[in-house]
């Protein structure tokens, strides 16, 4: 009987994965200049054993500055953006948590546009966005630490985000309204929508090394987090200390959060919807769901950053087709008999 | 395992609301503690799980001070189980049990199939077996505290900590709980009791504490608690403990309110 639980979830985990491949394969072989997937391969085996021959040549061009780059950014953020909502919503003990709960998108955007403002450097404005991102959740855990007087510690932390996403909202409203609206205020336009065109190799390495040490740190807290999402009192009762839990998940989801939107903008429904979809196929502990949100949000960014650059006519920002397709898989998740909730 | 609490006083900022309470836990014993709501129960399960400050006094697990334990050490000592509410998440019954062992593994591990073995056998001590692979959120009232209950088996912990057990329980499932628990107290478990429902007391408890305003307002064998002036005071009624004969000859000890106060 013993044997019978989690012989599936496994399984799931690798399906994924290969998924995951096989949709990079397909992604790097799409879009409106058409490669094909038996030139790939030729063109990958070149690269490996004889890489004079792809000097100069358009498709190799293609594929290992254009089209690689944007790939590799794209499961980043969305592998980041999922596993930072599968903490959150652990941490808040809430299937409806985002990420972005304590402020870290509104701070990141506040950052880039403040960044784009003063300068056109785009490592400047990348910089800026992430600080933005973590002294937003910085501000908020703060805050919370100063008005806290005892009680639900969470319902502080949850209502400080709210002011800090408040406050962020408006200052980047103010960014906006002192923006020069000939170019810097439809700058300031098109990163709010979000968008991976134009990602080169360096902005992705840049935003890229934070991503394996904060999967690691929530990794580490998979049992902790698992105790914490049946409250505060009961994980305590099993020897879990609530306070560094949080902190450390917070702090890595923060880190990878703030990564990823300085790497692309605002893409929304990525960090709410992949987590719960992953917990409808692996179930909600940690060390299945973790995984199982990174793999499929991976998967999830490819696919819809893919149909953006290739499926219409002209490129359509990430963050509007996240949303056009998010939204209402989420309302048809919430119309299902099955929930990941209760 | 035994647990003393000796003189304690806890306090939100300057408002006390415990004050010089002193009462004991022994081996194989279940203790009720009784009061109205607001009396610091609550409170005082929280000072035992480590959440709230001891403002001044003790509470000693087999004559060692709690504050020196760490959250993981008291955690194989002493096991809670929550009032029954609904989890957020649909984790598997065995899963749910197998967290109990959290405290035995290293700081970053998770329960794996040797606690989930350990789990089962939990499961299957308590008669709970055919949960194990149904979700915490499918479970009726009854069904989720026995999986509590089983967790807190798993976790190894001679102290368990009752909050309000049968609280949402039918009938049945309340006696059938308390059932469980005074069979982990013959077995050896020590167990402290918070109820509102002083026939459960009677009938299941070896000591009963009254609590009331942060104080012990009486102690002692259940059916003289239950029958003092303080106890009737505390609650506003006029209460007493009689005997009720049913005509199969059996006699049953029961607390009958007379009238309002």
């Amino acid at each position: 009987m013993n044997s019978a639980v989690h012989r599936r979830e496994p399984w799931i985990l690798l399906g994924l994965l290969v998924l995951l491949l096989a949709g990079q394969a397909l992604a790097l072989a799409c879009g409106r200049y058409g490669i094909g997937i038996p030139r790939l391969f030729e063109i990958l085996w070149l690269r490996l054993c004889d890489p004079a021959k792809l000097v100069d040549n358009a498709d190799a061009m293609v594929l290992f500055s254009l089209r690689m780059p944007r790939l590799l950014a794209a499961v980043l953020v969305g592998a980041a953006l999922s596993a930072s909502g599968a903490a959150s919503q652990a941490v808040f003990r809430n299937p409806m948590a985002d990420p972005g709960l304590l402020g870290v998108s509104a701070g990141a955007a506040c950052g880039a546009a403040a960044g784009i403002l003063w300068t056109d450097s785009v490592y400047m404005i990348q910089a800026m966005s992430f600080a933005g991102g973590v002294l937003a959740v910085l501000c908020a855990a703060g805050l919370a630490r100063s008005v806290h007087r005892g009680g639900d510690s969470t319902l502080t932390l949850i209502l400080c985000g709210i002011v800090v996403n408040a406050l962020c909202t408006a200052l980047l409203s103010l960014a906006k309204y002192g923006a020069d609206p000939y170019n810097k205020l439809p700058a300031i336009t098109y990163w709010l929508m979000g968008g991976l065109t134009g990602v080169n190799g360096a902005d992705t390495l840049r935003a890229a090394w934070l991503v394996p040490p904060a999967l690691l740190v929530l990794w580490m807290l998979r049992g902790p987090l698992d105790a914490l999402s049946f409250g505060e009192e009961e994980a305590r009762s099993l020897g879990v200390r609530p306070m560094p839990v949080r902190l450390g998940a917070i702090a890595a989801g923060t880190l990878l959060v703030a990564g990823a939107v300085s790497l692309c903008g605002l893409v929304g429904w990525v960090g709410i919807l992949v987590p719960h979809v992953a917990r409808l196929l692996v179930g909600p502990r940690f060390s299945l769901q973790l995984p199982a949100s990174i793999l499929l949000g991976g998967l999830y960014l490819l696919g819809v950053d893919t149909l953006a650059r290739s499926a219409f006519p002209l490129e359509v920002p990430l963050g509007i087709v996240t949303a056009l397709f998010g939204a209402p898989t989420f309302a048809m998740l919430l119309a299902r008999g099955r929930r990941a909730w209760s | 395992m035994s647990l003393a609490i000796e003189s304690l006083s806890l306090a939100y900022g300057n408002r006390t609301v415990l004050e010089d309470v002193t009462f004991s836990v022994a081996p194989g014993e279940i203790v009720a503690l009784l009061g109205p709501n607001g009396a610091g129960k609550t409170t005082l399960f929280r000072a035992l799980l480590g959440a709230h400050p001891i403002a001044s006094g003790r509470i000693l697990l087999d004559g060692q001070g709690l504050a020196a334990l760490s959250p993981r050490e008291r955690a194989r000592r002493m096991a809670y189980v929550p009032q029954i509410h609904h989890p957020p998440f649909p984790f598997p019954v065995i899963d749910t049990v197998a967290l109990g062992r959290l405290s035995h593994l290293g700081v970053f591990a998770t329960p794996g199939a040797v606690e989930r073995a350990a789990a089962m056998e939990a499961l299957v001590k308590l008669g709970a077996e055919h949960l194990a692979l149904r979700a915490v959120t499918d479970l009726s009232g009854g069904e989720r505290q026995r999986v509590l209950l089983a967790r807190a088996l798993c976790q190894g912990a001679p102290l368990l900590l009752l909050d309000e057990p049968t609280a949402h329980l039918d009938f049945g499932e309340s006696h059938r709980a308390l059932e469980t628990v005074r069979a982990l107290a013959d077995q050896g478990h020590s167990v402290l009791w918070t109820s509102h429902d002083p026939d459960q007391v009677l009938r299941f408890a070896d000591r009963a504490v009254l609590l009331s305003q942060g104080r012990v307002r009486a102690s002692g064998v259940p059916g003289e608690v239950l029958d003092t002036l303080a106890f009737s005071e505390v609650f506003g009624v006029d209460a007493a403990v009689g005997s009720v004969h049913l005509e199969d000859g059996s006699i049953h000890r029961r607390c009958i309110v007379k009238g309002s106060r």
